[in-house]
């Protein structure tokens, strides 16, 4: 019972949930749905009603001018709903894409706003793959849309006719509603099939389009072709169809009794609506009798009851049956945003000095911590080589510098204040750092390296160029520093190579003009002369700031002041190269010199 | 006006159909049971009234002929309209799986045709539509198979009507068909004017779905929060949705000019329904008739409209079944030649006057390179970034084909192996690393049966996965990535590259090419796998990449490449000795060690 209210509990959720999205998007949107229904229920009510008057005219006395007067108005009330239809058809249709790509955007929004480890935990990884696949692949929004839009119409369309019928007899309503009931009751017995159906079928849907992305993903083309792997994912998919066939053979059967078994209480209370109002007709057993034109009025709207109800009922499962595919994508946006945890003061000077004390730091849902009583000291201007092997938490500790993580216990200091009492914007903007999986945008260099708008400060980003290598390049470009990067955006942007967009992420970092640089593998995809160009001019471009070095290249520690020695999650070293080497069963040593065997003569 | 479906209807249509014959012959049947039952069904909602009010309007109208006559209607409403439904449950999933067939078709095709058009991006906003046909319920292949169903029974009901409608007044019919006719002009202009919109609605589409895409891929998260992206993003994907939103008013805003010529239709046709049948009523029909001729004129309306949209559907989807077979069938280069792979013997690959530039591009990469490999030689290529290093590799794989000259493989020419025999003879380790979502030694051996597990074991052995493998529940059965299994498992960079290195190792081909195959791995797994190089390729001709020129020391021939092409060509020793670029590079990427080193003698 628990179980049931709570699914239900559910869907009522995410769709007050949609509703309340949709209205902060474009309020208007929920106003014109509003008016389709009224206006859907108004034209079948114009259509029940109106005709009596004809039809008790034709069997009565067949004046012309009440012919005339009669049909004129039938005629007139079905040219302006067919007006009003068409100006909510056109309102509607622009809106519904509006409102759909802004539902996408909502989720962007989500996406930056909320606390950066979740984008690490594999868990929302996955819903949100779950939920973007059922936008884009599963047309979830239109349909939800849609049936929500039909839903409200027949609700709206049942209760005028409801009120028709009561002016006959509440026996012909009981009649329809006896009927109605056991209809209902169809319901909800397959609505539970229908969650139970689709709850399990979400998994199966997911690894589907996973093989099947996989065939359309052309990062895996040249290893598929070289290990023919096409058999391998084929089979699986072939798999899955069997798989997939399997279950929709038994849900559609099922589906088709439910219908045909809808469908004749659907004709059952056509027959008795018919059999009701004809022997009021004929006989005053039942109640006053009525004429042939309210014969025609009531019987109608007996049967629009019945086809608007079967309207109801099938736009409500397929409400249901997008929900189900939706949920991932709702349970996504309600992910509370990140709330500013830091504290007011505003970040103003240069670094004097950080300080890690005792930190300690598990990734979230993880058993092992990650970094064990972290403590060290580094003074401002100092430039630091973080060394350790894959998995020893270098990128790590840089990550809870930007405060995109926050230390199980122990602090970070700089200038002798942890760092979360600061004001988080001001703090970010004197940081800035190039990761091991930095990312441009499809916006130009200029903007790319300044992260504003164009048109800004030729003069700096030219001496940047330059320093990075990267002037050549540029001035090779017909749009120059204004040119769009990648193809994706616009057909006349330009694919940088690896080496000149990693030239283009430091150049990004060294704008921002930062206290503290932060460089994670920064000329992994450089070949040795940018590599060295890098190295050489490090100290003119990093100048007086803080900074950080990370690479698996051990010359790098060459010129840096002091290096750090991260080994199982500790701090194994902290000292000058000269002091580390003289260590001869360090790590560091063993390090350095497995490359450095390499480079003697 | 412009004919944008310039493909042939008829031809696809008529493909469709046989294919459907072909695989699933009992659904013929249940068509043919389908289009009686659902034909048949509406009409006895319109002989009902007739029959009621025939009874009503006699002089001495009996209850029991009413409830008579209404359980007849029932039973056969029933009957028809309980088949109808199930007869439908039971075919349409049939539809479905035909259309995830030819996904899974599409999909063969995509992972074994010619390699160049994976790295052609027009290649997939060609085929767009034909990768669309398959992907949902609803639209493209399975739409249109839907629609092809379910119009025969509509077309059926409505020659029925027109036909009784037609014996009753020719004119109510004509006024009938012209409405109807005016409504299908509006959506073909509607539809055109669409069509002349397509390349901004493109260019829009496009522009969202790189936004779509940017924003929903949480590896952008780190620095979107760093540099502070997020309200500049945030405001251009609104931008952009406004804009396209812009594009469909202008759009919806000419469909809803033209509907007004509808209106003016739709009154002559109700004018002239209504009118012929006052006069016909004045001139000695029964009201019972009038009601009935009325109820089919609804009825006619209705079904007419949806026979049109069902029509103008099929043939707008159409023509993504089109495109899919047009892809289907188009040769893309998949098989190669004849030749067998070569057995038992190293490979020698000889570059005769080689010239390459990539499909659509100018710029040459390679100019009449010449370059010979020998049986069980070790090449280094080494090079500045954009040399063509990578590209060397995929024209040896016969990935690309080769502008101008030939490659020879053991004196035969590339083109003359068969693909799959070709590629047999390559054990690569790419610089993307692909860990797919299947298991441990699934991924290992690239395929699903017939896995040797101890070749399995001794490559994962060899690279020093034992270990982490062995720390496994499941070990060897271990399912990779969380995305097919919750407990699914992860690798880190440098142990997936050790993954990927097993993979070529278990291959065991003719010869070797590694390219980058050290970049995410730390100094001392590096040297590891240095160490193992000679174990690695022992006997085979190997091909080694990399920017790290000490690796390259092992190698008997090292090919230095520049922007012009091929440069030097050497041993180690000899290059060295001619204090060209090579001798500039090394002495650069050495200095740092140098110095490091030397610091402590």
């Amino acid at each position: 019972m628990d179980e049931k209210k709570r699914r239900r509990g559910q869907n009522l959720k995410m769709l007050i949930l949609f509703f309340s999205l949709a209205w902060k998007i474009s309020p208007a949107y929920i106003l014109i749905l509003i008016a389709n229904a009224v206006i859907g229920g108004g034209q079948v009510l114009a259509n029940v009603i109106l005709p009596k008057f004809l039809v008790e005219e034709l069997v009565g006395q067949m004046r012309s001018r009440e012919l005339l007067i009669f049909a004129g108005i039938i005629i007139c009330g079905n040219l302006l709903f067919a007006f009003l239809n068409n100006t909510v058809k056109r309102l509607l249709d622009v809106r519904n894409i509006y409102v759909r790509h802004s539902l996408s955007r909502a989720m962007a929004d989500k996406i930056m706003n909320i606390e950066y480890g979740h984008l690490e935990d594999p868990y929302y990884l996955d819903l949100k793959e779950r939920g973007v696949f059922a936008i884009n692949n599963q047309s979830a929004l239109e349909n939800l849309i849609n049936s929500a839009a039909t839903a409200l119409k027949s609700a709206v369309t049942l209760i005028g006719l409801m009120t028709v019928m009561f002016t006959l007899s509440w026996v012909l309503v009981l009649l329809l509603c006896t009927a109605l009931a056991t209809t209902l009751l169809f319901n909800r017995n397959f609505k539970k099939y229908q969650l139970k159906f689709f709850e399990q079928l979400l998994p199966v849907n997911r690894r589907y389009g996973y093989y099947v992305g996989l065939t359309f993903d052309d990062k895996i083309q040249k290893d598929a072709r070289l290990y023919n792997m096409a058999p391998m994912i084929t089979d699986r998919i072939t798999y899955y169809n069997a798989d997939i066939n399997n279950w929709f053979t038994k849900f559609n059967r099922r589906y088709g009794r439910f219908s045909g078994l809808v469908g004749i209480i659907g004709d059952l209370q056509a027959a008795l609506a018919y059999g009701y109002v004809g022997i009021r007709v004929i006989t005053d057993k039942l109640g006053s009798r009525i004429g042939l034109g309210s014969f025609t009025m009531y019987v109608s709207s007996a049967i629009s009851f019945s086809t608007t109800f079967t309207q109801l009922g099938n736009s409500v499962i397929t409400i249901n049956q997008m929900l189900g595919y939706l949920d991932p994508f709702f349970e996504f946006m309600r992910i509370p945003d990140q709330r500013e945890t830091g504290g007011h003061v505003v970040f103003e000077d240069g670094i004097k000095s950080i300080e890690f004390i005792n930190v300690t730091f598990t990734y979230p849902k993880c058993e092992k911590p990650v970094l064990k009583n972290i403590s060290f000291k580094i003074e401002g201007g100092e430039k630091i080589s973080i060394v350790g092997l894959n998995g020893a938490g270098k990128t790590t500790l840089i990550k809870l510098l930007c405060r995109l993580y926050k230390p199980d216990s122990g602090m970070i200091k700089i200038n002798g204040m942890n760092i979360f009492e600061y004001d988080h914007e001001s703090y970010l903007a004197r940081i800035a750092a190039v990761f091991q999986d930095y990312r441009l945008f499809a916006f130009g260099i200029d903007e790319n390296i300044t992260c504003k708008p164009s048109g800004t400060d030729d003069i700096s980003i030219d001496n940047l160029l330059t320093q990075v290598g990267l002037k050549d390049k540029i001035e090779s470009l017909p749009n120059g520093i204004k040119t769009t990067l990648g193809k994706a955006y616009s057909p006349d942007g330009v694919e940088l190579s690896g080496g000149e967009s990693q030239k283009v992420a430091i150049a990004r970092a060294l704008y921002k003009n930062a206290s503290l640089i932060i460089l994670d593998e920064p000329t992994s995809a450089l070949d040795p002369l940018a590599e060295a160009d890098i190295y050489a001019n490090f100290n003119k471009l990093v100048g007086d700031k803080t900074a950080f070095y990370i690479s698996h290249r051990m010359s790098s520690s060459v010129f840096c002041d002091r290096i750090l020695i991260l080994q199982d999650g500790m701090v194994a070293d902290f000292d000058t190269h000269t002091a580390l080497m003289a260590k001869k069963d360090s790590l560091y040593f063993k390090l350095f010199n497995s490359q450095a065997e390499n480079y003697k003569e | 006006m412009k004919k944008e479906n310039t493909y042939p209807v008829g031809k696809t249509i008529n493909r469709l159909i046989k294919h459907l014959g072909a695989v699933d012959k009992p659904l013929w049947g249940y068509f043919i049971l389908y289009t009686f039952f659902a034909g048949i069904y509406p009409i006895l909602a319109v002989i009902l009234p007739k029959l009621l009010i025939g009874e009503l309007i006699t002089s001495n109208p009996r209850i029991i002929h009413i409830i008579f006559i209404v359980f007849s209607f029932l039973g056969a409403a029933s009957l028809f309209g309980y088949l109808k439904s199930v007869l439908y449950g039971i075919t349409y999933p049939r539809m479905t799986m035909i259309r995830i067939e030819y996904l899974r078709d599409m999909a063969v095709k995509l992972m074994t045709m010619d390699y160049k058009y994976c790295e052609d991006a027009s290649f997939n906003e060609e085929n767009g539509k034909a990768f669309d046909s398959t992907s949902s319920n609803m639209n493209g292949i399975e739409g249109v198979y839907h629609k092809l169903f379910e119009t025969p029974a509509i077309f059926l009901t409505s020659i029925s009507f027109i036909v009784f409608i037609g014996m009753l007044d020719i004119w109510i019919l004509v006024a009938l068909l012209a409405n109807v006719g005016m409504v299908y002009l509006i959506g073909r202009f509607g539809h055109f004017f669409q069509y002349n919109k397509r390349s901004e609605l493109k260019h829009g589409e496009r522009r969202i779905r790189y936004y779509d895409t940017t924003t929903h891929d949480f590896s952008y998260g780190k620095d979107i929060r760093l540099y502070n992206f997020r309200s500049r993003i945030s405001k251009n994907f609104e931008t952009e949705i406004r804009g396209y939103t812009d594009i469909w008013r202008s759009i919806k805003n000419r469909e809803y000019g033209l509907g007004f010529f509808g209106l003016l239709t739709l009154l002559i046709s109700d004018v002239a329904t209504y009118g012929l049948l006052i006069v016909k009523m004045r001139a000695g029909m029964s009201i019972a008739d009038f009601s009935m001729y009325l109820a089919a004129m609804v009825s006619l309306s209705g079904l007419l409209k949806t026979l049109i949209d069902n029509v103008t559907f099929v043939i707008n989807e159409g023509q993504y079944a089109h495109d899919l077979f047009v892809f289907l069938d188009k040769d893309l280069g998949e098989k190669g030649g004849d030749l067998p792979a070569v057995k038992n013997d190293a490979l020698e690959i000889e570059f005769r006057d080689v010239s390459f530039k990539y499909p659509k591009t100018d710029r040459y990469i390679f100019e009449h390179l010449n370059l010979i490999i020998r049986k069980g030689e070790r090449l280094a290529v080494v090079g500045i970034n954009g040399a063509g290093k990578s590209t060397l590799v995929k024209l040896m794989l016969g990935l690309f084909q080769v502008t101008e000259g030939e490659i020879l493989i053991n004196g035969r020419p590339l083109n003359d192996y068969n693909r799959l025999a070709l590629w047999s003879m390559f054990s690569v380790v790419f610089q993307d690393i692909n860990i797919l979502a299947f298991t441990v030694k699934e991924n290992v051996a690239c395929r699903s049966d017939g896995i040797d597990e101890h070749r399995v074991k001794a490559a994962i052995d060899k690279v020093g996965l034992s270990d982490k493998i062995g720390s496994f529940a499941k070990g060897l059965d271990q399912m990779m990535l969380k995305i097919i299994e919750e407990d699914g498992a992860l690798l880190s960079g440098g142990e997936s590259q050790k993954l990927v290195i097993a993979r070529a190792l278990y291959k065991d081909a003719n010869m070797v090419i590694m390219d980058e195959p050290t970049a995410a791995l730390d100094a001392l797994a590096e040297a590891e796998i240095y160490e193992d190089f000679s174990h690695l390729v022992k006997g085979k001709t190997a091909v080694y990449i990399s920017h790290r020129l000490a690796s390259t020391k092992f190698c008997d021939k090292i090919a230095l490449f520049d922007i012009d092409g091929l440069c030097e060509y050497g041993n180690h020793a000899e290059l060295m000795q001619k204090r060209g670029s090579y001798y500039k590079m090394f002495t650069v990427q050495g200095k740092y060690y140098r110095e490091g080193a030397s610091v402590n003698g």
